[in-house]
C-alpha cells in the first residue's frame, strides 16, 4: 500500500514536473517533485559521497539547479533520470574538489550521529550469522568501505552506481554521460582495487 | 594442491580481473562458470565481495529510510528557502544588468558626443618635419657634389698642391 502511495506521488510529481517545465515554475509544482524524489536522490549521493551531512547539502544544491534549469528539462529522459543525472555531477564534482580532506571526513565518519538519527557506518549486518563469521564479515565490509573511498571519484560513482544501487551499463551511461568502454574501464579498475584489498579476509 | 574442475580441467589459476568483471556484470563465460563451480576458493572470494557491497549498500538505504520525518520536512524547507532566495537574486540581479548597461549606454553616447564635437588643433603636416630633418643631409650632399675633390681624397689634394706650389717655387727661383 505504501509502495503504492509512493507510486503515485512520483507519477503526480512527474506530471507536475511537465507542467512547471512548461508554464514556468510553480512552487507548488516544484514542492511536489522534491517531496517525491529527494529520498531517492539523497540516498544517490549518499552511495557516492558516503558522508550523510554533504549528502543533504548536495541534495539541496540538486534540486536548487534542478529549479533553475526546470524550463530546459524537455523530457526526453524521466524526470527521476533527469534529477539523478543532476546529482550524480554533484556528487563527483564535490568528490574532486573535496578529495583532499578526505581523511578528515573518514576520521569522523565512524563515530558520526546526526542528532536523534541512525548512524551511518553501522547495520547491514546479518545478525543471525556465528559471532566469527560476523566478525569476518564486518573485516570484510570495512575493507571494501575503505576501498571504495580511495577510488578515484569517476571510479566510485560507477562503482557505486552498478553494485550499490543496482544500475545497469546502459542506465550508468546515460546518468553520467559516458561510454560503455568507459565505464567497464573505471568498473575494472574499481573492482581489482576493491579485490585486493580483501585479500587476507577469508579467515581460514 | 592443485584443484580439479568437474571435467578434470587443472585449476591452477584462479580468476582473474577480468573474469572477475565478467561475473560481477553477469557476463560469465562457460568457461568461467566452470571454474567457479569446481574452485570454492573463488566462489568464496566472489561472495565476500557480493556480501560486503550488499551490506555497504544496505547500510546506505538503511540509514536512509531510518532518516525521520522531520529530517525530510527541514530538507524541503532548506530547498524551498535557496530556490526563493536564488529567484530574488536573479530578479535584483537582472535589475542591477539592466542599470549597469544603461549606465554603460549613457558612458558611451556621452563619449561619443564628446569626441564629435572637439576639434582637434591643427598640426603641421606629417610631411613637413621629414622633410626639414632632411635639409641639412641635402645641403651635405649638395655641397660635397659641388667640391671638386670628393672629402675622403681632400688630405691628398693638400699634398698635391704643396708639391705642386714647391715646384712652382723651384722653377721661379
Amino acid at each position: 500500500m505504501a509502495e503504492l502511495t509512493a507510486r503515485l506521488e512520483r507519477e503526480a510529481a512527474i506530471a507536475a514536473g511537465s507542467a512547471s517545465a512548461k508554464t514556468g515554475v510553480d512552487r507548488a509544482h516544484f514542492e511536489r517533485v522534491v517531496c517525491a524524489y529527494q529520498k531517492s536522490i539523497f540516498r544517490i549521493i549518499l552511495q557516492i559521497v558516503r558522508d550523510p551531512d554533504q549528502a543533504a547539502s548536495l541534495t539541496q544544491d540538486c534540486f536548487l539547479r534542478a529549479h533553475e534549469r526546470l524550463k530546459s528539462f524537455r523530457g526526453e529522459s524521466s524526470l527521476e533520470t533527469w534529477l539523478g543525472r543532476i546529482a550524480i555531477h554533484l556528487a563527483l564534482d564535490h568528490l574532486k574538489s573535496r578529495r583532499a580532506g578526505f581523511w578528515r571526513r573518514l576520521l569522523r565518519r565512524d563515530s558520526h550521529d546526526v542528532a536523534g538519527n541512525p548512524t551511518f557506518a553501522g547495520g547491514g549486518m546479518e545478525e543471525s550469522a556465528s559471532p566469527e563469521r560476523q566478525l569476518l564479515a564486518r573485516e570484510a565490509l570495512d575493507r571494501v568501505r575503505r576501498a571504495v573511498e580511495l577510488l578515484s571519484p569517476q571510479q566510485r560513482a560507477v562503482f557505486a552506481l552498478r553494485f550499490f544501487e543496482d544500475y545497469s551499463l546502459e542506465e550508468i551511461r546515460e546518468a553520467m554521460g559516458i561510454e560503455i568502454g568507459t565505464i567497464k574501464s573505471h568498473l575494472f579498475r574499481a573492482v581489482r582495487h576493491v579485490r585486493r584489498s580483501m585479500e587476507g579476509t577469508h579467515g581460514k | 594442491m592443485e584443484n580439479k574442475s568437474s571435467d578434470n580441467r587443472p585449476l591452477d589459476r584462479h580468476l582473474t580481473d577480468d573474469q572477475w568483471i565478467e561475473c560481477l556484470l553477469g557476463e560469465q563465460s562457460a568457461e568461467v562458470v566452470g571454474h567457479l563451480s569446481a574452485c570454492p576458493a573463488c566462489r568464496a572470494e566472489l561472495s565476500r565481495f557480493r556480501t560486503a557491497t550488499g551490506q555497504l549498500a544496505r547500510q546506505t538505504l538503511g540509514y536512509a529510510e531510518a532518516l525521520p520525518e522531520p529530517f525530510w520536512q527541514e530538507q524541503r524547507r532548506l530547498i524551498a528557502a535557496r530556490v526563493a532566495a536564488g529567484s530574488a537574486r536573479k530578479t535584483e540581479g537582472s535589475f542591477s544588468r539592466r542599470l549597469a548597461f544603461g549606465l554603460s549606454a549613457a558612458a558611451v553616447a556621452l563619449l561619443a558626443v564628446i569626441l564629435l564635437r572637439w576639434s582637434p588643433p591643427s598640426r603641421p603636416s606629417a610631411v613637413a618635419p621629414v622633410s626639414s630633418a632632411d635639409d641639412p643631409l641635402l645641403a651635405q650632399v649638395q655641397e660635397a657634389l659641388d667640391r671638386e675633390v670628393p672629402m675622403a681624397l681632400a688630405p691628398a689634394a693638400l699634398l698635391t698642391d704643396e708639391i705642386e706650389r714647391g715646384i712652382d717655387r723651384s722653377q721661379a727661383r
